[in-house]
């Protein structure tokens, strides 16, 4: 029969549409026992942490004792394909190089994210992490780069 | 890796007896401008091709022509022999070659037989200064496009060409960049690692530095902006005017041009469309693109061999892990490497997940320029990134194909929950949104006999992928090389005969099928525990060298053949990056798809073939 298909088609789309308030109520009536999964992408944080789901690296703080756990190697700045990372070596007053970093830091304008730095750091000090706000509900007004700087870092 | 590459022998032989003496591995081409090349450059050219070392690498081979015969020889190969099918045409600039070569372009064609394994390799070398080439978009229309992109990048003038406009810059853009000693703006050096960005210290923001450092030369493309955009518009007018058309450079009465601005056509990504139309009826098509451009190959060349992986999935952000795939061949090829069998079945598996990821997307598009919004077809890819982002942590831009193997492992029980999908819940939800919007008769109306391709023309203009099957071909580089392990899976190339837009959308869901067939075999050999073991062999180290060569591999992907130029000079970096992508050789049949059809049917005829236009203009 001709527009049987359409018909389907329609059946289909409203089917989807009221599954949809369906699963809203169960959610509202039903609460699951287990924490709802949400993604990493859901509005309010994730709550299910996949590995390597980090957007944004960071640099690994030991807690004893308390310094960068970077050693200032600088395989991270060699293998960053945008070349975001940048880290300082440290010195003795004499001049002579210290294995930990004076500066340590990522342009986070220019990481694209690719998780380089943290899959080949040796010492595993740099970890992508999900913890910065990238994003956030304020409006801050106009912003210029070195504003923008002192909120990121 | 027992597919052939390069020449076959049985080619040289049927080229040698029909041209003696024009076509030798030992060959020594003139430069065809002598007035710059000077006598000793020639002669120096000629004795270090007599060598054949230069185009005999591992696993590669091409034939070195000499410019004049490139026409007879091509003609040649395409009438006699069936190599019908340019698939690639490129170039890659030695300004400083390798002891004795003189500078010169070394123009690249690769050609293949449908039906038949292997392809073909052609080298022409010239001058560097005024380079010329005859043109072959008169015998093969897939070198429209190629043509003018080697001649944006490395300004190749192609005699005869019948549009010889830079593709992706404007008129007047000052240099060809693809010519190594042409630098960027914001030039830093010639490769990655750069030297350190903040010197002076203190905190770094990326706009204020990247615009106050005194490394930063001004603005070098700056300059031709202003003056030369109207130029670009006049071209393109002309053009407009005098495609497909009788009257030489004049618009019939009822005809008139119709800009689309850049928007998303159908099609992820800015494409911007000129149309002609008579009345409603469109007399010829001529996409801009180029709005996309950012320099990807140039980008390549900076990069360390292990950094261009981040940017290679980026071409085309809807499949995950096609290009990276493409690229990662190639570096083995390049180091003779071989990989891990578990590494293999992983590379298959999110290959053809990531297949029906973009057939989804593309089906989706398409419904949704038919004012059918589909959101079956997102929630069905839903379920595929969740099983994406359970093994690599991200739901686009996986990363997980590194050269040697594969980046990670699955996690423990995903083949388990893959399986289930594959086996329960796709097929369910597939065949959902395939009945919806493959029997809506609103649908056909739209698309059956709209924008027919023909099967001679698919093959002329070099399309593939989908494009190439709705017209009955039976192509597909996963059977035609059988590379990784594909030659062990159970699967069928399929085909529609029709070659109109309905044909075109109907094989991406038979594709999806048999993606799915693939899926369930090779998820059922790993849970079989057949294939365990590493999932890499070797890895690239962060600046590792890789031993000069040069290396084409070519993978199927969602769109098409995908294939990876590379050459190595035997440092840190990728001397020369090329990626064939099937989104820009499709869009080459746009204006003969189009032609007589209504401007309504545009959009349609766009989203079935769905270039993205990421790899359009890389």
């Amino acid at each position: 029969m001709y527009g049987k298909g359409i018909v389907r088609t329609w059946v289909v789309a409203l089917q989807a549409f009221f599954l949809a308030y369906v699963r809203e109520m169960r959610r509202w009536f039903w609460r699951p026992k287990a924490e709802p999964e949400m993604r990493t992408g859901d509005i309010g944080g994730p709550t299910r942490v996949t590995p390597r789901c980090g957007t944004l690296p960071s640099f690994v703080m030991d807690i004893e004792p308390e310094r960068l756990r970077c050693t200032a190697c600088g395989i991270c700045t060699q293998v960053c394909p945008v070349q975001c990372i940048w880290i300082e070596r440290a010195r003795t007053p004499e001049g002579r190089p210290r294995s930990y970093p004076a500066a340590c830091y990522v342009d986070v304008g220019f990481c694209i994210g690719c998780g380089f730095c943290a899959e080949f750091c040796p010492f595993d000090a740099i970890e992508m992490s999900l913890d910065r706000e990238t994003v956030s509900f304020g409006r801050p007004g106009p912003m210029n780069a070195a504003d923008l700087a002192s909120q990121i870092f | 890796m027992e597919s052939v590459h390069g020449m076959p022998a049985e080619v040289w032989e049927c080229v040698q007896a029909r041209f003696p003496g024009l076509l030798r591995r030992d060959q020594s081409p003139d430069l065809n401008d002598q007035e710059s090349a000077t006598s000793s450059g020639a002669q120096r050219l000629a004795q270090a091709l007599s060598r054949p070392s230069r185009l005999q690498h591992s696993g590669y081979e091409g034939g070195l022509v000499a410019a004049q015969n490139l026409l007879p020889i091509l003609a040649f190969l395409r009438d006699d022999l069936g190599y019908t099918y340019l698939i690639d045409l490129t170039a890659a600039d030695y300004p400083e070659s390798p002891s004795p070569l003189p500078p010169h372009i070394d123009v690249v064609y690769y050609l293949c037989r449908i039906q038949s394994r292997g392809y073909i390799t052609l080298h022409v070398h010239i001058a560097r200064q005024h380079p010329r080439l005859p043109s072959i978009s008169a015998e093969f229309p897939a070198a429209g496009l190629r043509e003018r992109e080697v001649w944006d990048m490395f300004g190749v003038r192609f005699e005869g060409h019948p549009d010889p406009r830079r593709l992706l810059l404007w008129e007047g853009f000052d240099g060809f960049p693809l010519r190594k000693d042409w630098h960027e703006p914001c030039y830093e050096g010639v490769h990655k690692p750069f030297r350190n960005r903040f010197p002076d210290g203190g905190i770094p923001a990326s706009v204020a530095v990247r615009r106050s450092s005194p490394s930063v030369p001004e603005m070098s493309v700056g300059r031709a902006v202003d003056s030369d955009r109207g130029q670009t518009q006049r071209l393109l007018w002309d053009r407009m005017a005098s495609a497909d058309c009788t009257f030489q450079h004049h618009l019939a009465p009822d005809e008139r041009l119709l800009e689309v601005s850049p928007r998303d056509f159908g099609a992820p990504g800015t494409l911007r469309l000129a149309l002609r139309v008579a009345g409603e009826t469109i007399q010829h098509v001529e996409p801009v693109v180029g709005c996309l451009h950012r320099g990807h190959e140039k980008f390549g060349e900076r990069n360390t061999w292990l950094q261009n992986l981040a940017y290679a999935d980026r071409l085309d952000p809807i499949d995950g892990s096609s290009t990276s795939l493409a690229y990662c061949s190639a570096v083995e090829r390049l180091l003779g490497w071989e990989v891990p069998e578990r590494a293999q079945y992983i590379r298959v598996i999110f290959s053809e997940f990531s297949r029906m990821l973009s057939h989804l997307w593309v089906v989706g598009l398409f419904g949704q320029e038919l004012g059918l919004a589909l959101p079956a077809a997102s929630e069905v890819r839903g379920l595929i990134l969740d099983l994406f982002e359970r093994a690599t942590g991200r739901r686009r831009l996986f990363n997980v194909m590194r050269p040697g193997g594969v980046a990670y492992d699955l996690p423990k029980d995903w083949v388990l929950r893959a399986t289930e999908l594959v086996v329960e819940g796709l097929p369910r939800a597939i065949r959902s949104v395939q009945r919806s919007l493959l029997d809506n008769e609103i649908v056909r109306a739209r698309s059956v006999g709209v924008g027919v391709l023909s099967s001679e023309a698919a093959v002329a203009y070099g399309v593939s992928g989908p494009v190439l099957r709705a017209c009955g071909i039976s192509y597909d580089v996963r059977r035609a090389e059988s590379y990784g392990v594909y030659g062990q899976f159970d699967f069928e190339v399929s085909t529609r005969e029709e070659g109109d837009t309905f044909a075109r959308i109907s094989v991406r869901f038979d594709e999806i099928w048999q993606s799915l067939r693939i899926l369930a075999q090779a998820l059922n050999q790993l849970s079989s525990g057949k294939a365990d073991g590493r999932i890499q062999a070797c890895g690239l180290a962060p600046l590792m060298r890789i031993p000069s060569g040069e290396t084409y591999s070519r993978i199927e992907a969602p769109q098409g053949e995908l294939g990876c130029y590379l050459v190595s000079d035997g440092g840190a970096n990728p001397y020369r990056y090329h990626v064939r992508t099937p989104s820009l050789s499709n869009l080459a049949p746009l204006s003969a798809l189009a032609r007589g059809a209504r401007i309504a049917d545009v959009p349609v005829i766009l989203s079935s073939i769905a270039p993205t236009q990421g790899e359009v203009d890389r």
